[in-house]
Order: structure tokens, then C-alpha cells, then sequence
């Protein structure tokens, strides 16, 4: 290979920062950065309710901060990497629109917004054309951060919505996020527990 | 609709692999196999059992779907009124998916969608 076809350089490497215990677990851009295969891209993850008030970051080698939040990081990924991570117009606006209502635990507003996501997957497989998108990252993503969805999906309230996510869920570039997750904030647990060298002491 | 069964025999096939298949799977594939010469009857079950999988033996495609295809891509093109649209939902969503994804079929022939139709919500039975 000429050096000249190398276009990463190892300043290209990437870290995303996640916040474990925010309230908006940001799985989209953990699914989003397992479909980026033209720079590596390491997770970090924190027990952390958020980093820089945000549930996560992007930074490159040198520490310098990319983008802040899943809004900004999937527009980075899509930005930067088109050819790992589809996207078009109508992609961004679901992941919008996912971003903005699909964390609501409020079952009776989100089921509104569910209604809609139903009616657009009647005749769809993917959320767009034949193929995964960051639509479905985003949707997905979002979907699995939310814990009132776990009986949502396992009932089929909304059965279109089972049935793309349950087909999302066996491939493991999006099965992986979550399990990804709670192993590491179980390892990172674990070894603070160990560095203290003795069992923390409730005050309660 | 002569047209369009000729065309249906000369689908060209992609590459399906199946070799990491389960036992479940191989068993849903064999099925649907044997179930293939009497479409217009396995219509209604066929729709039934698109609701939950993506194709026919799940989340993976396999050559049953292009044998169900072959049946079923003609009889689609006849579905106009909400009432079939709605009847028949979950196969129209998988023709579509097969016609753009394992099989060969020319744009000009392909199964119309229209993603824009209103269909009344579906309730679990």
C-alpha cells in the first residue's frame, strides 16, 4: 500500500466518553461508533450522571473535545464518516425526533409519539430504505435507554415497533451497547472497591 | 399478471447464507418450504407470521424467502383497497424488503409502495 492511501493517521483515534449513569444513556453514539470502521473510535465509560452536562462526549488523541452530547457526535460521525454510517435529511430528522421524544418516561406522552413511530414502520423493515441508517441507530439507541420500554416491546403493545427492534436487537452491533455498558461500569465498581481496600459504610 | 409471473422466473438470486443457521431456523425454513405450492390459502398465516420476524425464519434471510416470493410477488401487485393494504400488511412490508434486497427484480416491475398510506393501528390479539 503507497503512504499516500492512508488517510488515518494515528491522531485520528477517537474517544467517546460515556456518562453510565445519566439519565439519557447515550447508546446511539455507542451503536453508531461499532458501525465506524475508517478511524478507531474507544469507549470510555463512568459512573457519572453526565460529563460536561451532557450524557456524552467525543474527543480526539490529543484531549480536544469534538462534540458534546448525541446530537452532536452522531452529526460528527455522519459528517465525517458517510461511508460507515448512512445518513441523509430524513435520518437526521428521526434522530431528532428521537432525541427529543423518545426518552419521555411519561407513558401517556410517549405513547403519542410511539403511535407515529408505528404507523411509519407499517411497509418498513429499516426506519428508511433496505438498509440500517442512523435513523435506526437513533431510534434504536434512544428506545433501549428508555426503561419503560423493556414490557413495551416483550408485550407487542406496538407491534411494528417489536418487530424491527427485536430484529435490530440480533445483530450485535446494537445488542452489544447495553451489555457493553453495565459490564464496564460493573468493572470499574469493582476495582474502586479494591483501591479503597474496604467496603464503603452507608451513613443511612 | 402473465407478465409478471413470466418475470418472476427469471429473478436472479443473491447470495443467501445460511450455513450459521439453528435448528429453529433450518425447522421454520423446512416449513415454509413444504407450504409453498398453496399460496392463496397461507396467505392469512403467512401475514400472521411476518408480524413478528423481519423474514420468514426471523431476523436472517434464507432461500424460503425467495421461494415464497416467487408465489406470492404476483398476487401482491393486486392488493389496492385499504382493506387488503391492511389485510395483508406484513407481507406487502417483506415483498418490498425482498424485492430490494435478495432478488433481482427491474425498477420498472418492482412491487409499488406507497409509505404514505393511513392503515388503522393493529391491536395484539
Amino acid at each position: 500500500m503507497s503512504s499516500a492511501s492512508a488517510t488515518t493517521s494515528p491522531l485520528t483515534q477517537l474517544t467517546l466518553a460515556i456518562a453510565g449513569k445519566s439519565q439519557q444513556l447515550d447508546y446511539p453514539s455507542i451503536i453508531a461508533s461499532t458501525f465506524i470502521k475508517s478511524a478507531p473510535v474507544k469507549i470510555t465509560y463512568s459512573a457519572e450522571k453526565a460529563i460536561n452536562n451532557a450524557p456524552s462526549q467525543l474527543s480526539d488523541s490529543t484531549g480536544a473535545v469534538l462534540a458534546t452530547g448525541p446530537s452532536e457526535i452522531l452529526s460528527y460521525f455522519a459528517d465525517k464518516f458517510p461511508k460507515d454510517l448512512l445518513s441523509c435529511s430524513a435520518s437526521q430528522d428521526w434522530v431528532k425526533f428521537a432525541l427529543e421524544k423518545f426518552y419521555v418516561k411519561d407513558f401517556k406522552k410517549l405513547s403519542l409519539d410511539l403511535e407515529e413511530l408505528e404507523q411509519h414502520l407499517n411497509f418498513r423493515s429499516f426506519m428508511l430504505g433496505h438498509k440500517i441508517t442512523l435513523a435506526d441507530i437513533a431510534v434504536w439507541g434512544v428506545l433501549r435507554a428508555n426503561p419503560v420500554m423493556g414490557s413495551t416491546i416483550k408485550n407487542d403493545l406496538f407491534i411494528n415497533i417489536s418487530r424491527w427492534y427485536t430484529f435490530l436487537e440480533s445483530d450485535p452491533r446494537f445488542s452489544t451497547a447495553a451489555e457493553n455498558l453495565s459490564a464496564a461500569l460493573k468493572k470499574n465498581a469493582s476495582e474502586a472497591k479494591g483501591k479503597k481496600g474496604e467496603k464503603k459504610v452507608h451513613k443511612a | 399478471m402473465t407478465d409478471l409471473a413470466a418475470l418472476v422466473q427469471d429473478l436472479t438470486i443473491n447470495d443467501i447464507d445460511e450455513s450459521n443457521f439453528s435448528t429453529e431456523e433450518l425447522a421454520l425454513k423446512s416449513q415454509w418450504d413444504t407450504l409453498t405450492p398453496s399460496a392463496n390459502e397461507f396467505l392469512p398465516q403467512l401475514n400472521d407470521s411476518l408480524r413478528s420476524k423481519t423474514y420468514l425464519v426471523g431476523s436472517k434471510p434464507s432461500q424460503a424467502d425467495v421461494n415464497v416470493f416467487k408465489v406470492v410477488f404476483p398476487l401482491a401487485s393486486l392488493w389496492t383497497s385499504i382493506d387488503d393494504l391492511a389485510r395483508n400488511r406484513h407481507i406487502i412490508r417483506w415483498v418490498d424488503l425482498i424485492q430490494n434486497t435478495l432478488v433481482n427484480v427491474p425498477d420498472s416491475a418492482k412491487l409499488h409502495i406507497d409509505y404514505s398510506v393511513k392503515l388503522p393501528r393493529e391491536f395484539k390479539k
